[in-house]
């Protein structure tokens, strides 16, 4: 393939799949420490005037799935569908990109727009939520996310999707795959708050989002996000 | 071609499935047989009367079963009657989006209501002359002229405005019902073969050359069973059916030839959807189903005459159903990614299955059978009282 950087093919999310069973012990370790030490964390319990946001630093990922296990773990995600996932990029001279992905939480979610029932909806400080109880099962939101960060919980028989770990931040600590992260790629926060870590890296980077030209304003931001892993 | 495509669509590739691919056939049927219907009952096209009543019969029919695929498909089937009850349909500062989905419900209601006020005043003064035999559905029939005795000239009168106004009615009711669907598919943006604005015409005039399709078939069943063929009533049909099959092949070329020009990202994974995985699917759309017969009803020779124009009904019936099948499902082949695709495994048994799919369409035979049997297609008030002799 042309470009700098090349991509993996159908082999390559096998190998994907195996990485993930032997880092799952791994990485639910790793999330059960973190959040056993998540004492200290910078978001408030109030309910606000907030936007919460997630700045994901793909400089940092190294690939090793934590956040997908932890969120996984804490969400009790069924095996074969993903909340959140890492694109493996491999570059002609071998170097290897990883970029985590998930729902954006947009501004303008073109999900929601589309459910005939209002069982999936914008919350008070922008996060993207689907109501369990009243949810039918159309499908609607699935087809109309271009992210693909949708699914039908094969279990529940309903949309499912990122919560952003709402249970988790209203009571002050991060989301499961945040506070996983040992290298710190993905930071959260209140980007309405200009003091919050969020909102200075916005501001102070060049950052950009995944596929801005679908209108839906997606509130994660990217450092780095390669041009490929851009679709 | 790279393949690029994200996890979740790996585990579940296309979650509208046969089912859905039915619905909007069903949707045409019931649009473009009424639309017919209307020539006479509202537009007072006396040629069109004697297939009115079928027409009004079999779009009646259809619609009671065109919620069916809809419901099944549904993942939560208990949950269906909540399109009615959440708040998702007009927008309020609280819940400011508005989904088309949403519409469906109340749109269905409402056509339902407004076809069988219909039927009923169209059938009325056959009943009224049907509860004088004594016969086991006396009662049935006594329910149904809503207490005339008598069939008067000023209840015909008094009816046939009554059907007048609700055909005119149905009318845009019926193209809102049918367009509404194509307009629902257009709606999802995420998905490059569906978000075209040529979606809600291009879907309302395929449906009304499905609707003269099936009707040329049924009414050629039903009246050459009761020896009362009027091949004049054909002929105007198959006229009807070529000009429609015209206009859907020039709306097709048209998106086609536009998706070709704008060559976007996608558009290698456009014409690999189209030039290797659904071939099949599209010869019969474009060629079997839309070139064949349109070429067979414009050859002089051929204009006039039943078995081609009943190959040529059949052929245009099977190219629809394979547009529909083009389009839901070849849709969602194409990822969401806009750089790779999909596949489609159809399950034969289960809910989602093919057997469930043919099995709608096995209740609505047993729906129309019933229907036909109380009401008289070719009712001596319902069809005749215009006179038309075709052409």
């Amino acid at each position: 393939m042309t470009g700098k950087i090349s991509e993996n093919t159908s082999n390559g999310q096998v190998s994907r799949r195996e990485a993930l069973a032997s880092m799952c012990s791994f990485a639910v370790g790793v999330a059960l420490t973190g959040s056993l030490l998540a004492e200290k964390s910078e978001v408030s319990e109030e309910l606000g005037d907030k936007r919460w946001a997630m700045v994901i630093d793909v400089s940092k990922c190294y690939g090793c799935y934590a956040c997908l296990a932890a969120c996984a773990a804490e969400n009790n995600v069924p095996i074969g569908v993903f909340r959140t996932w890492v694109e493996r990029y491999v570059k002609d001279d071998g170097g290897v990109i990883f970029v985590p992905k998930m729902c954006n939480h947009c501004d303008e979610p073109s999900c929601v727009e589309v459910c005939p029932v209002n069982a999936t909806y914008k919350a008070a400080n922008g996060e993207v939520l689907v109501d369990d109880t009243v949810c039918i099962g159309c499908g609607a939101c699935i087809q109309n996310c271009p992210y693909g960060a949708r699914f039908f919980n094969p279990i529940k028989g309903v949309a499912d999707k990122c919560t952003l770990c709402s249970h988790r931040i209203y009571k002050g600590r991060l989301p499961a795959c945040v506070e996983a992260c040992p290298t710190g790629a993905r930071i959260f926060g209140d980007i309405n708050d200009p003091e919050s870590e969020v909102s200075k890296l916005v501001r102070n980077n060049s950052v950009s989002r995944w596929k801005p030209w679908t209108g839906n304003k997606p509130m994660v931001f990217y450092i780095g996000l390669p041009e490929e892993a851009n679709r | 071609m790279e393949q690029f495509i994200y996890p979740n669509e790996m585990a579940q590739p296309v979650i509208w499935g046969v089912l859905i691919a039915i619905y909007p056939y069903i949707t045409g049927l019931v649009a473009g047989a009424f639309i017919v219907s209307s020539l006479a009952y509202a537009l007072g096209k006396t040629n069109y009367k004697k297939i009115a009543g079928i027409a009004v019969l079999l779009s009646f029919t259809l619609l009671l079963i065109a919620s069916l695929p809809l419901i099944a498909d549904l993942k939560q089937p208990d949950r269906a009657w909540e399109i009615f009850t959440r708040p998702h349909l007009i927008a309020t500062p609280q819940y400011p989006n508005v989904s088309p989905m949403a519409v469906f419900g109340f749109l269905l209601i409402s056509y339902i209501i407004l076809m069988a006020v219909e039927i009923i005043f169209i059938w009325r003064a056959d009943m009224v002359e049907k509860a004088k035999q004594n016969t086991r559905l006396k009662p049935l029939y006594k329910l149904l002229s809503l207490g005339a005795r008598e069939v008067t000239e000023n209840m015909l009168r008094r009816d046939k405005k009554i059907v007048t106004v609700l055909a005119f009615i149905g009318i845009p009711l019926a193209a809102l019902f049918h367009a509404y669907v194509g307009f629902l598919f257009g709606s999802i943006k995420a998905r490059i073969l569906w978000a075209t604005p040529f979606m809600a015409v291009d879907f309302l005039v395929s449906a009304i050359v499905s609707g003269i399709a099936i009707l040329i078939i049924v009414y050629y069943a039903f009246a050459s069973y009761a020896k009362k063929l009027d091949k004049g009533v054909v002929y105007g049909l198959a006229g009807l059916l070529a000009w429609t099959l015209l206009i859907d092949l020039a709306l097709k070329g048209t998106d086609e030839l536009y998706r070709a020009y704008h060559r976007t990202a996608s558009w290698p994974y456009l014409h690999a959807l189209k030039f290797e995985i659904m071939v099949a699917t599209g010869i019969i759309e474009f060629i079997i189903g839309g070139a064949i017969p349109l070429i067979l009803l414009l050859i002089p020779r051929l204009r006039k005459n039943l078995p081609a124009i009943l190959t040529s009904s059949f052929l245009a019936l099977l190219g629809v159903l394979a547009y529909r099948w083009n389009m839901v499902i070849g849709g969602q082949i194409i990822s969401r990614t806009e750089q790779g695709l999909l596949w489609y495994n159809m399950p034969i048994f289960g809910k989602e299955g093919l057997i469930a799919a043919l099995s709608i369409f096995a209740a609505g035979v047993f729906v129309f059978t019933i229907l036909s049997w109380i009401f008289p297609w070719d009712g001596k008030y319902a069809t005749g009282d215009m006179g038309g002799e075709g052409e």
